[in-house]
């Protein structure tokens, strides 16, 4: 209650979180107008749709003008991200150059957003089997649907657009921001998922096996909710000191999270699975290997999270810069070599990983094992990875929310 | 369909024309420091009032 009476009295807070909530409107508007020609029939509960559906922010389902939402993004994001850690020297050498080397970074990623939608885009317009698995159809000559396909694209590069509006007069990180809104708007439809199965299970008189899978997903929930803000506060210190100042500061320390990488390492394995899942529907139908909602697709599923967060981990936790970065500021790590720095960060890295891939693997597991034991379809699409995602951005808008309180507070004093 | 395609293509240059903040989680957290040039309100009008026409042909070729 105190914190929603300061946001009132702050006009700059309030003016940011009136902003951002315009903008979801405008997000919310321009997902539900659909192009002409394209009907949504039944949108596709494969792992593959599922995971596109949370990536777009949600908008793939009613598959409107912003269909492909922030999608296209992340994709160009994730590699250019990976390329300026060092596999390519032009985008390393760009990540090192301050705000000027951002701002290239920022519209190649713009570019690369483009390439991305419209090679999406074409794929949803001219492929039978992935107008399927969406559930949609489309009618109109070669040349409507190649118009179409720009269309599209041009929807996913203006909810970046919107995304980076957000970041500049908004509260949170654009793109997260509308990810998390998109899973929030899903959660009603969830729950009436669920209601409406109580049908099939009275007419096979299992009643009792309804509420107890019920119970089960409210226990699960309540679980992956629990280790998602445990796991996304956790952080470990490693201490570090200055040259010229010997004495031990505690506030001094270099700080590595349980979830060094966040969602990434599943998103990863949920973009893998996709893939395949997308891939082997060309040449066969038995796809079932390929959906996390099965016994062997969940076992493949949490052994690729296992992989991506050991792989995914050492390069955002780059030792060599860390190393770079005490040699330049005067500083060392208590009790190591400034030279053992290095292969100190990697080891550390990788023991803080042997227990950040299980907390993962547990979140995103949990819901999808639930549902496994439980006998028939609950119909739920609401994965750990959601909640976990939702879970943070509301972490992250709170300490920014409470970090522009605190500013406009000194700023009164002065 | 040829309108659709026109405004599509302007709204994809006049996006590409405002360049981004760079780091922008920095200038989020920088309150009431974003400089905002005159040119810069311009182009978000405009790519506004391209996002309403689009949405309009659309409803228009409904």
């Amino acid at each position: 209650m105190n914190t929603i009476k300061k946001i009132i009295q702050s006009k700059q807070v309030r003016n940011r979180i009136l902003f951002t909530i315009l903008v979801l409107f405008v997000f919310h508007v321009g997902s539900l107008i659909t192009l002409p020609g394209v009907s949504a029939v039944a949108y596709g509960k494969q792992t593959f749709t599922n995971f596109l559906n949370i990536t777009t922010g949600g908008t793939l389902q009613s598959f409107g003008f912003l269909a492909l939402g922030v999608s296209p993004y992340i994709t160009s994001s994730i590699l250019i991200q990976l390329m300026s850690k060092g596999v390519s020297p032009y985008y390393t050498e760009l990540s090192q150059q301050g705000q000027l080397g951002q701002q290239k970074i920022q519209q190649h990623i713009r570019y690369f957003s483009i390439l991305f939608g419209m090679i999406s885009a074409l794929s949803i317009m001219f492929s039978p089997q992935f107008t399927s698995l969406l559930g949609v159809t489309i009618e109109g000559s070669v040349g409507d649907k190649f118009i179409y396909a720009i269309v599209l694209t041009v929807g996913s590069l203006f909810t970046l657009w919107l995304g980076e509006k957000i970041d500049e007069y908004g509260v949170g990180q654009g793109s997260s921001v509308l990810i998390a809104y998109g899973i929030l708007k899903g959660i009603p439809e969830q729950i009436i998922n669920v209601y409406n199965q109580y049908p099939f299970f009275e007419v096979i008189g299992r009643q009792s096996q309804y509420f107890w899978g019920v119970a089960g997903l409210v226990v699960a929930y309540a679980l992956v909710i629990f280790l998602s803000i445990k796991a996304n506060k956790k952080e470990y210190h490693i201490p570090i000191q200055s040259k010229s100042n010997p004495t031990v500061i505690k506030a001094h320390y270099y700080p590595i999270k349980l979830l060094a990488s966040s969602v990434m390492p599943v998103i990863f394995a949920t973009s893998i699975m996709s893939l395949l899942g997308l891939g082997t529907s060309f040449f066969t139908s038995n796809t079932s290997w390929t959906e996390y909602n099965t016994p062997i697709g969940f076992v493949i599923y949490i052994g690729l999270i296992f992989v991506f967060s050991y792989i995914y981990n050492t390069i955002q936790i780059s030792g060599e810069e860390i190393e770079k970065g005490l040699n330049e500021s005067s500083m060392y790590i208590t009790g190591i070599s400034n030279n053992d720095v290095s292969s100190f960060i990697t080891k550390k890295v990788i023991n803080i990983t042997h227990k950040g891939a299980p907390t993962l693997a547990l979140i995103a597991g949990i819901a999808i094992g639930v549902e496994l034991v439980i006998p028939g379809d609950m119909g739920l699409s609401l994965t750990g990875v959601s909640v976990l995602i939702l879970i943070g951005v509301l972490q992250e808008l709170t300490y920014q929310i409470n970090g522009l309180i605190e500013k406009n507070k000194y700023k009164e004093l002065i | 369909m040829i309108a659709l395609l026109i405004l599509s293509l302007l709204l994809i240059g006049v996006i590409l024309i405002q360049q981004p903040k760079g780091e922008s989680l920095a200038t989020a957290f920088n309150g009431g420091f974003i400089h905002i040039t005159k040119a810069e309100k311009q182009l978000s009008t405009i790519i506004l009032v391209l996002f309403l026409s689009i949405i309009a042909t659309i409803f228009i070729l409904k």
